[in-house]
């Protein structure tokens, strides 16, 4: 206990100087206002704005980067719920309820109960860091090929229940998904798969220009062949604050989101992404109304939005001790502390304490900076959507642009955007959901490492994951949700059957 | 006067089982080359057919619920075809092809010109005035703030 207190005492001494504080704000603002522009995702708002930091002392490079890094996830989940954009893939769910929410008027609710969500679970995961790094690094040692592939097959089943509609079109997605995931060279080999002739395939598809396209730039083709009456919002009375009632739906919504985010967040590879897809799937079996879910349900905002962000602060617990990034952002960032002369990895925690501790508290100050920034301003996010279609769309169509040529400076980037908007627009018709999609292109590589490492282990036996006990726990888990996916479908065809 | 081929287009089940099925045999034979492997030492190729297998499967169920439902028609009549389908994923090709070039400025307009040909458009003069505004302040933000390393004029 007192351990726990000496260091995070410590962080907070490291991180709390007038400067340093002046350099959260200014990397929060910051990636609040890029992140906000529709189309530019955290991803890209992180890889524009991380060389400002390059100039700065480690300590307030970091600090500021700590800023950066959850203005950018806000704003990313601010266009999530506006305009129906998630610049990341564990903004995808935060979409489904939360766009229909500012659809009926009611941005403003989403848009506080995320920012008060993300600050209770980043607090939480702060703490929980300090209490568990040392021993929850074992646990996550400990897991092996087979358990990360049961692991990651249960995270897949799971994005089925986000789909609404066709289980077949839905499984189908991920496969496809996975298969879109498997283009570029295979890391075991180095042979070059689908690279169709291109070199720039050799480094896969480009998720960035990926999700644009599917999300962002489907969106906008979706959006102009619709009548006007069916995309403006539908209420004209907005509503900033969320209600008694509101609060009261999201507090248990929040604690369960925080928890299993922490949790999740720990597990290397994919941790935050899975998290929020698994917490929106827990908050809809939990609840006594699912059939809300999808229709604008401020508990589908709260859980996923508090998953991730208590994913991705716990998520730097196997940044830091395996040196294994979580998602996109983490990576990105994991490169800036690289430049500002901390290698990611175990050895941080034992030879720079102060370093390790005082990230920890960043992270906690930049979480706050996010919520004393963007509570005034709900307002103002809000406003945008009374903006007519006509002015809007050019504007996300440019920041679109920017957002996938600005990652890799790659002009390769925008035509694949291009094609997966098309693409993106046909599967919107087709009531095709691509959020299965980028779940299986995003675990893909890392479902297949897996297996392929399992079967060398095992010599070629499947059996071996189900006799390792945590992995069968994931595949009977991964079942039986099928089972309940499947069950109501047969249920109803049958009485249509009956019918006639 | 609804036949076949208008039922057929508005059957979504069984349009994108068709799409799914496509994309699996296209999957199969763009891996033909690659070696397979055995179940323990799994070459470059297994992963992929392996997935193109279950994508098959999926295509085909979805194919075969599209055609015990031939009737069900559960998509509104809207035409599938409207000009922003082309244009707004042509407006970023050409901003691709244009960038190098012609720099930042030129290319965007070319995209927003484009990509509005799709909508019901502003009207001159509220258009030229957005679009001068977006493109103004972008090369604030991005180029001259941020410093992205994009040409901003064509480059002779």
């Amino acid at each position: 206990m007192s351990d726990l207190i000496f260091n995070i005492a410590m962080g907070f001494e490291v991180a709390l100087t007038p400067t340093n504080l002046l350099f959260a704000f200014i990397g929060c603002l910051g990636g609040t206002l890029i992140g906000i522009l529709p189309g530019i995702g955290p991803v890209s708002t992180v890889a524009m704005l991380v060389p400002v930091t390059f100039g700065l002392e480690p300590v307030s490079g970091i600090i500021m980067l700590a800023g950066i890094f959850y203005g950018a996830q806000y704003g990313g989940s601010t266009t999530a719920i506006l305009v129906n954009m998630p610049g990341e893939a564990s903004a995808v769910v935060t979409c489904l309820d939360g766009y229909q929410m500012a659809r009926q008027g009611r941005a403003g609710p989403a848009l506080a109960i995320a920012a008060i969500g993300s600050f209770f679970a980043g607090s939480f995961a702060t703490v929980l860091i300090a209490v568990a790094a040392p021993p929850l690094t074992l646990v996550a040692e400990n897991f092996g090929a087979p358990e990360y592939f049961s692991l990651m097959l249960l995270g897949l089943i799971g994005s089925v229940v986000l789909a609404h509609g066709s289980v077949v079109k839905a499984i189908a997605m991920i496969f496809l998904g996975l298969l879109l995931g498997t283009v570029g060279l295979d890391t075991t080999t180095g042979d070059g798969r689908f690279l169709l002739g291109q070199a720039n395939l050799m480094d896969g598809i480009n998720f960035v220009a990926l999700a644009i396209g599917l999300f962002g730039l489907s969106e906008i083709i979706s959006n102009l062949v619709k009548k006007d009456s069916d995309r403006t919002v539908l209420s004209t009375k907005l509503q900033l604050w969320p209600t008694k009632v509101d609060f009261r739906k999201s507090w248990p919504a929040i604690f369960r989101g925080t928890g299993l985010g922490a949790l999740l967040g720990i597990l290397p590879g994919g941790g935050a992404t899975l998290s929020s897809f698994t917490a929106y799937v827990l908050e809809k079996k939990c609840s006594r109304t699912p059939e809300a879910f999808g229709t604008g349900a401020i508990e589908g905002v709260a859980a996923p939005e508090s998953a991730n962000n208590a994913g991705a602060q716990t998520s730097f617990i196997p940044l830091l001790t395996l040196g294994i990034p979580g998602n996109a952002t983490i990576a990105l960032l994991a490169g800036a502390l690289t430049i500002h002369g901390i290698q990611p990895g175990p050895q941080v925690m034992r030879e720079n304490p102060d370093l390790f501790w005082g990230l920890i508290a960043s992270m906690w100050i930049g979480n706050l900076m996010l919520v004393i920034i963007n509570l005034p301003m709900l307002g103002l996010w809000v406003r945008l959507l009374k903006i007519p279609y006509e002015y809007l769309f050019p504007a996300i169509l440019l920041f679109c642009a920017i957002g996938v040529y600005g990652v890799n400076n790659s002009v390769f980037d925008v035509f694949v955007a291009a094609l997966f908007g098309f693409v993106g627009y046909l599967f919107i018709r087709l009531n095709c959901e691509p959020a299965p999609l980028l779940l299986g292109f995003i675990l893909g590589p890392m479902v297949e490492d897996n297996l392929r490492r399992s079967m060398l282990i095992s010599r070629g036996d499947p059996m071996i994951f189900l006799s390792r006990p945590i992995s069968a726990g994931f595949l009977i888990a991964a079942f039986a949700l099928l089972v309940i996916l499947v069950l109501p479908n047969l249920r109803r065809t049958r009485e249509v059957a009956f019918q006639e | 006067m609804r036949g076949l081929f208008w039922k057929l287009s508005y059957n979504t089940n069984l349009l994108s089982g068709v799409l799914f099925v496509f994309i699996a045999i296209l999957g199969f034979w763009l891996s033909r080359d690659l070696p397979n492997g055995t179940l323990s030492r799994m070459g470059t190729g297994y992963f992929p057919r392996l997935v193109c297998g279950g994508l098959l499967v999926m295509g085909l169920l979805a194919c075969i619920q599209g055609i015990r439902s031939l009737d069900g028609v559960d998509e509104e009549a809207e035409s599938l075809f409207a000009p922003a389908v082309i244009f707004i994923p042509l407006s970023l090709v050409l901003f691709g092809l244009a960038l190098p070039r012609l720099g930042f400025v030129l290319s965007s307009a070319v995209m927003l010109v484009v990509g509005s040909l799709g909508s019901r458009g502003l009207g001159l003069v509220k258009f030229g005035g957005l679009m001068g505004a977006l493109i103004a302040s972008s090369v604030i933000l991005f180029i001259w703030l941020l410093g992205l390393p994009i040409p901003v004029w064509p480059a002779f």
